[in-house]
C-alpha cells in the first residue's frame, strides 16, 4: 500500500444493480445482449446520481470470461455508446466473482490521483446463455451445465492446482480449518447454513429486483417436506456437492449487471443529488487454491487489514458488512477476522437473528449471492449499491433499523482475488 | 539475459521420472513447490533443483464429488499438505476415508507423496498423498 493513500478525497454519488435473472425468460432481462444489460445499471446510477454519460469521463467494464462466455474480446469500446459516452476511454477487466470491487478500486484510483473527476465502474454478466460467435448478440443459444463449469474451471490454475474443484473445494478447505479450530461438526455448519439462507430469502423476497418470488415455507410445501429444515437439508433439494456444501450454499446462478459512480469532492458538490459516500480505505490480494489450506488465510487479512488501516477503522466500527456470501466462508472467516463478529461465534450468528436487517451484525441485505442471486461481474457492485442506498436509508422494507455510517465491502473471487473497500458517510 | 528456464515442464519431467522436486532459492534457501521463476520468500530469482523428502502433513481437506476435472469423473478427496520443507501443497488423497469427517480432529496428519501417471496421453505424472495413520 502506498505511504501517501488516496490523493483526494473520492466519493460513490451514484450505485445500481439491475433486476437479476435469466436473460431467455426474466421479462425485465429478455432479449437483452450484454450491452443492454450493463446499460440498465450504468443509467440506473446516473440517474441516481443526476447526471448523464456526457459527465462521466471514463468507464472501467468488468465481465467475467468475456472470451468464453460471450465470444468478444477487447470488447469496452463496444459498450460507451450505450452509456452515452462516445469516445470515452473505457478498461476492460476480470477477477471472478471480486470483479465489481477491484472495477471500484481502479475508479476510485483514477479519480484520487487527479487523472479524472468522474469515473464509473460497471459490470455485466449473462451466464445462462451465450452469443452466437460474430452475430448481433441478441442472438443467443442456451448455455448447459457442462459449459459453464468448463468456465469454471479455467479459473483453477492448470500448472499446479490440481486437482481443485473450483468453486467448492477452497471453501471447505479454509472452512474445515476453522470447524477444526473451534471444535464444530459439519452439522454445525449445515445448521449455519440453513438459517443464513433463510435470512436471506427474507431479504430477498423484500427486494424487488429479485427474480425469485417464492419462501422457502412454501417451496418446501411444494415438495412436501414438512419443515423448511427438512427441505433445506434434504440430499434431493439440497444435495452435497463437497464435504459440507450442498447446491443451494453456492450461489444462484443468475444474469445481472451493477453499476457504481465515483467521483471528487468538487464534482459531488457541483452535481450530486444525494449525500455522497466516501471511499475511506481499499485493499486487496491474490491467493492461489493452495493457500487456502492457511488457517487463517494471510490474503483475506492482507485485503481487509489494508482497507480498514487506509480508513483508520476498527471491527467495533462497522455498522454494515457486505461480503461474497457463496458457500459461507466469508461469513465465519473474515467477518470474524475483521472483528464484526466474535471468534469462534460467527457460526451461530445467523442463527440468533444478528445478521438480518434488524439484528445487531446486519450482512448483504439485498439477499446475496445465496437469493438474489450471482451475476459473476456484477456480484459485489450490488452489495456496493445495496450499501449506499442503505446508508442513505433508502433500502425500505429491508432498511437497517440503525442507519449505517461504516460500511465493510469484503469479497474474494476465483482464481483467486481478495479485495476490501470501506465506505463512510462524512 | 533471462535466468528463466521451463521450470514448469522441467518439473512434470522430473515427475514422469518418479523424483519429487522443488526450486531452491540460492540465496535465502526458501523452497518453492511447486516451482515458479521468483522465490516468494525473498524476491531472488536465482533458483536451483532439489529433491524433496516427500513427506508433509494433511492441515485440510475437501472432497470433490463433481470429479477431478479434466482428468476422470469419479469423486476425490483433495487434501492440503504442508510439505516438511515448508510449502503448502494441494492434491488428491489416495485410499482416504470414505467418511472424511472422522479426519477433522485429528489434523494434521502425517502423509507421504507419491507420483502417479494422471494422462497417459500427455504423460503427465503428478503427486498425490497417502496418509501414515
Amino acid at each position: 500500500m502506498g505511504k501517501q493513500g488516496l490523493q483526494r478525497g473520492v466519493s460513490i454519488i451514484g450505485a445500481a444493480y439491475s433486476h437479476m435473472g435469466v436473460q431467455a425468460t426474466t421479462p425485465e432481462l429478455k432479449d437483452f445482449s450484454e450491452r443492454e444489460l450493463a446499460a440498465t445499471a450504468a443509467l440506473e446510477a446516473m440517474d441516481d446520481a443526476g447526471i448523464t454519460g456526457q459527465d462521466v469521463d471514463a468507464f472501467v467494464l468488468g465481465h467475467c470470461g468475456p472470451n468464453f462466455y460471450a465470444k468478444a474480446m477487447s470488447e469496452a469500446p463496444f459498450f460507451a455508446d450505450w452509456f452515452g459516452m462516445h469516445g470515452k476511454p473505457g478498461w476492460l477487466h476480470d477477477e471472478a466473482c471480486a470483479t465489481s470491487v477491484f472495477g471500484t478500486q481502479q475508479a476510485v484510483a483514477m479519480v484520487a490521483s487527479g487523472m479524472y473527476e468522474c469515473v464509473m465502474a460497471v459490470n455485466v454478466g449473462i451466464n445462462t446463455t451465450a452469443p452466437l460467435a460474430s452475430r448481433p448478440p441478441f442472438l443467443r443459444a442456451p448455455i448447459d451445465n457442462d459449459f459453464f463449469w468448463e468456465g469454471m474451471y479455467y479459473t483453477v490454475e492448470p500448472a499446479y492446482d490440481k486437482p481443485g474443484n473450483a468453486g467448492v473445494g477452497e471453501a471447505e478447505a479454509a472452512i474445515m480449518g476453522y470447524l477444526k479450530q473451534y471444535g464444530y461438526s459439519f452439522d454445525d455448519y449445515d445448521r449455519m447454513m440453513v438459517d443464513y439462507l433463510k435470512n436471506q430469502n427474507t431479504n430477498v423476497l423484500n427486494n424487488p429486483k429479485n427474480h425469485m418470488s417464492q419462501s422457502f415455507e412454501e417451496m418446501a410445501k411444494d415438495m412436501d417436506c414438512d419443515s423448511v429444515d427438512e427441505f433445506l437439508l434434504s440430499d434431493i433439494f439440497n444435495p452435497r456437492v463437497g464435504s459440507i456444501l450442498r447446491s443451494r450454499y453456492l450461489g444462484l446462478a443468475c444474469d445481472g449487471s451493477a453499476a457504481v459512480i465515483v467521483c471528487s469532492d468538487e464534482f459531488a458538490k457541483a452535481h450530486s443529488l444525494k449525500t455522497p459516500i466516501r471511499i475511506t480505505g481499499m485493499g486487496a490480494a491474490t491467493n492461489v487454491i493452495r493457500d487456502w489450506g492457511e488457517y487463517p488465510m494471510s490474503a483475506a487479512k492482507k485485503s481487509n487489514g489494508e482497507a480498514m488501516g487506509m480508513a483508520g477503522i476498527t471491527g467495533a466500527d462497522i455498522d454494515y458488512m457486505a461480503i461474497h456470501d457463496c458457500c459461507g466462508a466469508e461469513l465465519i472467516l473474515d467477518c470474524e477476522q475483521v472483528g464484526y463478529l466474535e471468534p469462534g461465534q460467527g457460526i451461530h450468528a445467523a442463527s440468533q437473528g444478528r445478521l438480518a436487517p434488524d439484528g445487531d451484525k446486519p450482512i448483504n441485505t439485498s439477499g446475496g449471492r445465496l437469493q438474489l442471486g450471482h451475476p459473476a461481474a456484477g456480484a459485489l457492485g450490488i452489495e456496493i449499491a445495496e450499501a449506499v442506498h442503505q446508508m442513505r436509508g433508502e433500502c425500505g422494507p429491508r432498511q437497517i433499523d440503525k442507519l449505517p455510517k461504516t460500511t465493510l465491502i469484503s469479497c474474494y473471487g476465483a482464481g483467486f482475488s481478495e479485495a476490501a473497500l470501506v465506505l463512510q458517510t462524512m | 539475459m533471462s535466468d528463466v528456464k521451463a521450470y514448469m515442464k522441467e518439473w512434470y519431467d522430473y515427475l514422469a521420472e518418479g523424483k519429487f522436486m522443488g526450486l531452491r532459492c540460492k540465496k535465502c534457501g526458501a523452497i518453492e513447490c511447486p516451482p515458479y521463476a521468483a522465490c516468494n520468500t525473498c524476491g531472488a530469482h536465482d533458483m536451483e533443483w532439489v529433491e524433496l523428502s516427500g513427506d508433509a502433513e494433511l492441515v485440510t481437506f475437501s472432497r470433490s464429488l463433481m470429479g477431478n476435472y479434466p482428468y476422470g469423473n469419479d469423486d476425490i478427496l483433495i487434501g492440503w499438505f504442508r510439505l516438511a520443507e515448508g510449502p503448502l501443497f494441494s492434491a488428491e488423497i489416495i485410499d482416504g476415508p470414505e467418511n472424511e469427517e472422522e479426519l477433522l480432529p485429528k489434523l494434521p496428519i502425517k502423509a507421504k507423496v507419491e507420483i502417479v501417471c494422471i494422462e497417459e496421453k500427455n504423460n503427465l505424472y503428478f503427486p498425490k498423498f497417502r496418509l501414515q495413520s
